[in-house]
């Protein structure tokens, strides 16, 4: 019909007159429901927030620092899931972490939001399950390695947790990988292999002296293929080009096996701290964050450090001791998650994972989107592209309406003898 | 919902030609208003445009909230499976070990505990109630279920009420233990010759030293701590709580005793540094 003109729902109006028709009363009405509506709906999501919102969530003051993301403690009912993880990794592709559960000889993988995706425990076919998984990193292609210092291997899988080889080292502490190489930490120094298992090289001999090492139970690898490689007990952490050359070594602390036997005073704890700007007690896992800073916990001083990469430069320290979410007891790993810039950590002593933040660690607002909805904003998803379609399909049809409108106006006019000849 | 036309203003704003002054076909006065009468009929709010558009924007936004809903149960987000919290985890591993058959009166007392520490109030305040209409469970020793009401009034701010509770429990542990020592005596040995005083006793005393603290009655939260101190001189944290109340009472020579004998045992420890300096007792 010639005449007839559509709301921007697609609903028929009678006439012009219909349609200008107003009703303050409605609107009243309509305002008013509106309004009650709106509170009903925000007093009814404030009350299932304290619903989902666990109770004691820590302040960041609290915590030295360092800003709680979520802890881990295993999956399903059983609160026995997770016991004194020795390391942790993340999985650049899927945002989700790795935990190495030692004592049950496996290793669990979370999502970034906590959830239980699988477990893995080493047995491709033959059997040969883990033996107390000490150490593990996952490579940018997504290949794990697993270190076990009581097999003396380090066994690498790709991304579909086949076995691709075995590497024999004598008690393997460490590992970090990039897509060309992985870095391996021993006792007694540290050896590179190449991605299919070549030896490229080995540094080190067990001792005090600069180019010995006590335990290698921290590296990280950049890019570049430079190692960082922290040595626990002489508490030292060393960088490395990728020809094997130093080039540069910071003391970060008197070595550890100096402190068994007389208790430290409180005069000798005051020279440490002026001697040793970041001053470390058992320096462990490292990792590189966003902001291109070596990043390494410390097993019994509680509390994470942070290092510049040119020159080794002491940057910062956070973290306090306890059992509360967001704090330490005996952490042995860390390792970072550029894709929302957050630290996930081995909190041995409280058999747990934590997921963490630290000051300037590489923000980008494409990880605070990520971060956001890692959390209980997720619900709000699917409602979010369900309004998105609403919203889409109400600009096409008022499009289209208005289109029809023109052309019900232009036939009137053309029937009236108004219209252009 | 129906009503009479609005009144003429809304016509003749509408645009229409001759709204207002005439008939919209005659124009003419006599026949405009004969033309609106015959008009004049009841018409529905929904006829009008923004009415309909906020309707179904109320409508959307009610699917929306309802969708969002759906999608939390759907992710898990409302009923969560494993603890978040260790306040959580604890809750479900006292819970757990009370399901046990040889479960203790200690086990209860810890999963109430942990109860309290979750913000389940409700829920501790029924298990205390089950508890106590328990008799099988022991509490002669330790007096832990008035413990708990105690810390859950202190959790709930009504510190009167803990305040009494706290102090029953110290006497009632101290006159169990006294009446089994004696009885040992003669008997043999006994829990109280073993064990000695219950801890829910030492608990119960540093309560109250942190209620009396919060309300600022220095002198009486001393008292509290002494009793604790008597017999577990050696606690670091507790001498820094007793020199941060001696230094509130002005007790300055007091307070760094304290400070002094809890760095004996924790030579780092990072508050009794800081209470020294405060006090101008640093080095």
């Amino acid at each position: 019909m010639a005449g007839s003109t559509y709301d921007e729902f697609g609903i028929e109006l009678p006439d012009r007159e219909e349609q200008e028709y107003v009703s303050k009363r409605g609107r009243r009405i309509l305002t008013a429901l509106i309004v009650i509506l709106i509170i009903i709906l925000l007093i009814t999501t404030f009350l299932l927030t304290q619903l989902i919102r666990p109770a004691g969530i820590p302040s960041q003051e609290d915590l030295g620092g360092v800003t709680w993301v979520r802890s881990i403690y295993g999956y399903g009912p059983d609160i026995s899931q997770m016991t004194e993880p020795a390391s942790v990794a993340v999985d650049p592709d899927e945002g989700a972490l790795w935990v190495s559960d030692q004592i049950r000889f496996r290793l669990v993988k979370y999502d970034g939001s906590g959830r239980f995706l699988q477990e893995f425990s080493g047995d491709s076919g033959d059997g040969d399950t883990f033996n107390f998984p000490s150490s593990i990193t996952v490579a940018p292609d997504g290949w794990l390695y697993v270190a076990e210092s009581t097999y003396d291997t380090v066994r690498v899988y790709d991304e579909n947790l086949t076995l691709q080889q075995t590497i024999a080292i004598p008690a393997p502490l460490s590992v970090a990988a990039n897509n060309e190489m992985a870095v391996i930490g021993a006792e007694a120094g540290f050896a590179a292999y190449s991605r299919d298992g070549e030896l490229i090289g080995v540094i080190g001999t067990r001792g005090r002296d600069e180019d010995q090492f006590d335990k290698v139970n921290g590296v990280a690898l950049d890019e570049d293929s430079n190692a960082y490689i922290v040595d626990s007990f002489n508490n030292r952490i060393s960088k490395y080009d990728a020809e094997g050359f130093r080039v540069w070594m910071v003391e970060t602390g008197p070595p550890g096996n100096q402190a068994m036997g007389e208790p430290v005073t409180a005069e000798q704890l005051e020279e440490y701290a002026e001697q040793y700007p970041a001053f470390m007690q058992v320096p462990m896992g490292a990792t590189l964050d966003g902001a291109g800073r070596l990043v390494v916990i410390d097993l019994l001083d509680f509390s994470i450090a942070a290092f510049d990469t040119e020159d080794g430069s002491f940057l910062g320290k956070w973290g306090e001791y306890g059992r509360e979410d967001g704090k330490f007891a005996y952490p042995a790993d860390i390792d970072y998650d550029a894709e929302y810039d957050w630290f996930v950590v081995a909190d041995s002593g409280n058999s747990r994972a934590q997921i963490i933040r630290l000051p300037d660690s590489g923000e980008s607002p494409l990880a605070a989107a990520r971060r956001l909805l890692s959390g209980p904003l997720r619900a709000c998803c699917f409602p979010l592209v369900v309004l998105l379609i609403i919203l889409v399909l109400w600009v096409i049809m008022r499009h289209r309406n208005r289109n029809r409108e023109t052309a019900s106006i232009e036939a009137q006019d053309v029937e009236s003898g108004a219209g252009p000849t | 919902m129906d009503e009479p036309i609005e009144r003429d203003d809304a016509y003749r704003h509408s645009g229409v030609p001759g709204a207002g002054s005439g008939s919209p076909e005659t124009g003419t006065g006599d026949s405009a208003v004969r033309s609106r009468r015959v008009r004049r009929r009841k018409r529905s709010m929904w006829e009008d445009r923004r009415v309909r558009a906020m309707g179904i924007g109320a409508l959307v936004l009610v699917i929306l909230y309802l969708l969002t809903v759906i999608s939390a149960l759907y992710m898990g987000l409302l009923t969560p499976t494993a603890p978040r919290t260790v306040a959580e985890r604890d809750v479900m591993a006292w819970e757990s070990a009370t399901r046990a058959e040889d479960a203790t009166i200690e086990h209860w007392q810890s999963y109430i505990l942990a109860l309290i520490a979750d913000s389940q109030y409700q829920r501790a305040r029924t298990m205390i109630e089950q508890v106590d209409a328990n008799g099988a469970l022991d509490q002669s020793r330790g007096a832990n279920m008035l413990y708990c009401t105690g810390v859950l009034y202190t959790a709930q701010g009504r510190y009167d009420e803990a305040l009494d509770a706290f102090t029953e429990v110290m006497e009632l542990t101290r006159a169990a233990y006294e009446e089994e020592l004696q009885r040992g005596d003669a008997e043999g040995p006994n829990w109280a010759m073993a064990f000695g005083i219950h801890d829910n006793y030492y608990f119960s005393a540093t309560s109250k030293a942190a209620i009396y603290r919060e309300q600022s009655r220095w002198a009486e939260g001393i008292e509290m701590l002494d009793v604790y101190l008597e017999d577990n001189p050696q606690a670091a944290g507790i001498l820094v709580d007793r020199a941060y109340l001696k230094t509130q009472m002005g007790d300055l020579e007091g307070a760094e005793a304290d400070y002094r004998e809890a760095l004996r045992y924790v030579p780092d420890f990072e508050e009794a540094r800081e209470g020294l300096q405060e006090i101008g007792a640093g080095e």
